[in-house]
């Protein structure tokens, strides 16, 4: 197993590599460039000229890539923002808690809620509730989670004003939990409402195939209970792939949703991304999506460890 | 008419038993009127080909039918006496696996493959002997040893996909034993394996018939199997019994056209030149038996009477059942 992880973690590297340069590409040959917000009508281009030249953009693109991971790989240092000069990491890491705080919930909540809605569609198959998840997982899945998240806005903070518009506090002062889980409610919720949508249904599914194998007849023939069968026998194995599904989303722990976060004034991760990217933040872009990559390969080696430990018949490193 | 009287040294005693299943395209009479007993010590083999209905008996005697879509419509299943069909569900968990145990066809998927060995079987004695986990394990190795594993202990600690195919069926074997069952019922126990393991696994199960004084309910379609292992036998065609009687009547002197045909598709050694014999035809659609004998479109004797009128069950002596108007009056009429 550790020569396993040796391996995966090796070869991981590569990737990442790619994946750098894609993003380096991608974002210095789009329209625009960090020195658009400085432009002013009435201001000399030579200004701008400057601030191009203090930022380094104005070198070719290859020599801009070669020093950001020339500082990367020498220092481990991912740079300073073009917006206020600060440290990359620093301002990655002062938004983490916030991203943690957030998709911890949503995804919390919606293993909670969806595995036991998956089972129970999948053992009462084609009863009433299971249509009726059914129908919300649809909607859930089809419909976008910023069109949810303006609706729950909407009317429950604008119209019954149960739930702070957006933010993720009322004051600095001093913390007050029950104000913090206020504001949290809704934009977890809207999160979480999707994530049940598509979980409850891979759950469904994982357990339909699982209730008609042999092993849970035998189950059955041995006399247990049918509480035992489905969730000692069955369920076992049903969660089996469901885990691989988990594991993929845990990178958006850090990563953020850039679309909630935004609308919902959340000072996470995926604010950052979204402002950087508008401002053509290279170095903050560079930063988030580096780590986001980072996290996607060591969630999938996560899950592929999980994997070995729930199912007895997955080894690694023996022939 | 039923006969009602049930003798004492009978353990399991099926009487006009229908079971059928309601799909969308109509009900599929997949049992249909189904009567024999199973004595005490003794092995019934049910023979007939795919789709004659003998797994779904064995299952209406466990009473895992599937439901929907199957339900048991008519008859009755006493075991040892009571109907196991007006037991509660509670009642039954308490006959399966206990005194009533099951295996099937398909060692490589019949055991859980996220659970040890081990506690696949010791979570059937707990259940049924009321053991604690230690005694159950302790238990475990006995029946480990019983039923012929080598190196018991360490198999205790192996999950299934580490045995082998024989391996797994004696560990079912083992676990169909946990309860000390009155009767075993075996559903194609040997189909899936290797001709060397399969007289392995029949010669085990007969020893363990004798020391344990069981009675063997044996599901197969292989007559080379019967000839080995029963001492009387039911042949199903088209959800019903067609013949039954001891092992040598059935062998010797075979009533039913079908029993006849599936001899005669027996190889032997004797037929070195001659072509493998076949009967014609295939098995009718359940959804549309026809009115008459089931087995009328591929029998060589059939006449109009066959195609016509269903020939009832009847008594040709106390130990032989025949469904065939070749033994009655109206045969020469």
């Amino acid at each position: 197993m550790p020569k396993y992880i040796i391996r995966r973690t090796l070869q991981s590297i590569p990737l990442l590599f790619i994946i750098s340069i894609i993003t380096f590409l991608l974002m210095t040959l789009a329209p625009g460039d960090p020195t658009a917000v400085y432009k002013n009508p009435e201001g000399k281009p030579q200004n701008l000229e400057m601030i191009k030249k203090e930022l380094g953009v104005d070198q070719p693109i290859y020599v801009q890539y070669y020093k950001w991971i020339k500082l990367l790989v020498l220092h481990g240092n991912l740079g300073y923002s073009f917006q206020d000069g600060r440290p990359v990491t620093e301002k990655i890491m002062e938004r983490v808690p916030a991203t943690l705080e957030l998709m911890g919930t949503a995804i919390v909540i919606s293993i909670l809620v969806a595995i036991p809605i998956g089972v129970y569609s999948a053992v009462k198959q084609y009863s009433l509730l299971d249509y009726i998840f059914t129908a919300y997982s649809f909607l859930g899945i089809a419909v976008p989670s910023f069109f949810i998240a303006l609706v729950v806005m909407l009317v429950f903070a604008m119209d019954l004003g149960w739930f702070p518009v957006s933010g993720m506090r009322s004051s600095y002062d001093h913390f007050n939990l029950w104000d913090r889980v206020h504001h949290l409610f809704l934009p977890a919720m809207t999160l979480a409402f999707g994530l049940i949508a598509s979980k409850s249904r891979f759950m469904r599914s994982s357990m339909l195939e699982v209730i008609k194998q042999d092993y849970v007849r035998t189950a059955r023939a041995k006399g247990l209970s049918e509480r035992k069968v489905i969730f000692k026998h069955a369920l076992r194995n049903g969660l089996i792939p469901i885990i691989t599904i988990i594991a993929n989303r845990l990178p958006d722990l850090f990563g953020g949703a850039l679309f909630i976060e935004t609308i919902f004034a959340w000072p996470g991760m995926g604010r950052l991304s979204f402002s950087a990217i508008f401002i053509r933040d290279y170095q903050v872009i560079m930063g988030t999506t580096l780590i986001a990559a980072v996290l996607v390969v060591l969630a999938n080696l996560l899950a592929d460890i999980l994997y070995a430990f729930v199912d007895p018949r997955i080894q690694y490193g023996k022939s | 008419m039923v006969t009602t009287s049930v003798k004492t040294d009978t353990v399991v005693s099926v009487k006009d038993l229908k079971t059928y299943f309601y799909t969308e395209d109509g009900v599929v009479p997949v049992i249909d009127g189904v009567s024999f007993d199973v004595r005490k010590g003794e092995t019934l083999a049910i023979v007939g080909e795919s789709g004659s209905g003998k797994s779904v008996t064995s299952l209406s005697i466990m009473r895992l039918i599937p439901t929907p879509p199957g339900k048991i419509v008519n008859g009755d299943i006493l075991f040892q006496n009571e109907s196991l069909l007006e037991k509660s569900d509670k009642e039954m968990r308490q006959i399966r696996g206990n005194k009533i145990s099951m295996i099937f066809q398909e060692p490589m998927t019949s055991l859980n493959p996220v659970y040890k060995v081990g506690d696949q079987i010791s979570e059937s004695i707990m259940l049924h002997q009321k053991a604690s986990k230690k005694e159950a394990t302790a238990e475990a190795l006995n029946l480990l040893n019983l039923v012929g594993i080598p190196e018991p202990e360490r198999r205790l600690n192996q999950y299934p996909h580490e045995l082998s195919g024989g391996m797994r069926q004696r560990v079912m074997i083992a676990m169909a034993l946990a309860g000390r069952p009155d009767l075993l019922i075996a559903d194609e126990p040997t189909t899936a394996l290797d001709v060397t393991i399969q007289n392995q696994i029949l010669q085990l199960m007969k020893d363990l018939k004798a020391k344990r004084d069981m009675s063997i309910v044996l599901i197969t379609h292989d007559l080379g199997v019967v000839a080995e292992m029963a001492d009387r036998v039911v042949v199903m065609y088209g959800g019903q019994v067609v013949e039954q009687g001891d092992i040598f009547t059935i062998f010797e002197a075979p009533k039913h056209p079908y029993t006849e045909g599936l001899l005669r598709s027996m190889p032997t050694a004797a037929k070195k030149n001659g072509k493998l014999y076949a009967i014609e035809g295939t098995v009718p659609n359940p959804l549309h038996f026809p009115v008459g004998c089931r087995f009328a479109e591929r029998c060589e004797y059939a006449k109009d009477l066959c195609r016509q009128e269903m020939p009832q069950i009847q008594n040709l002596s106390e130990d032989e059942v025949v469904r065939c108007w070749k033994y009655t009056d109206r045969w020469e009429a």
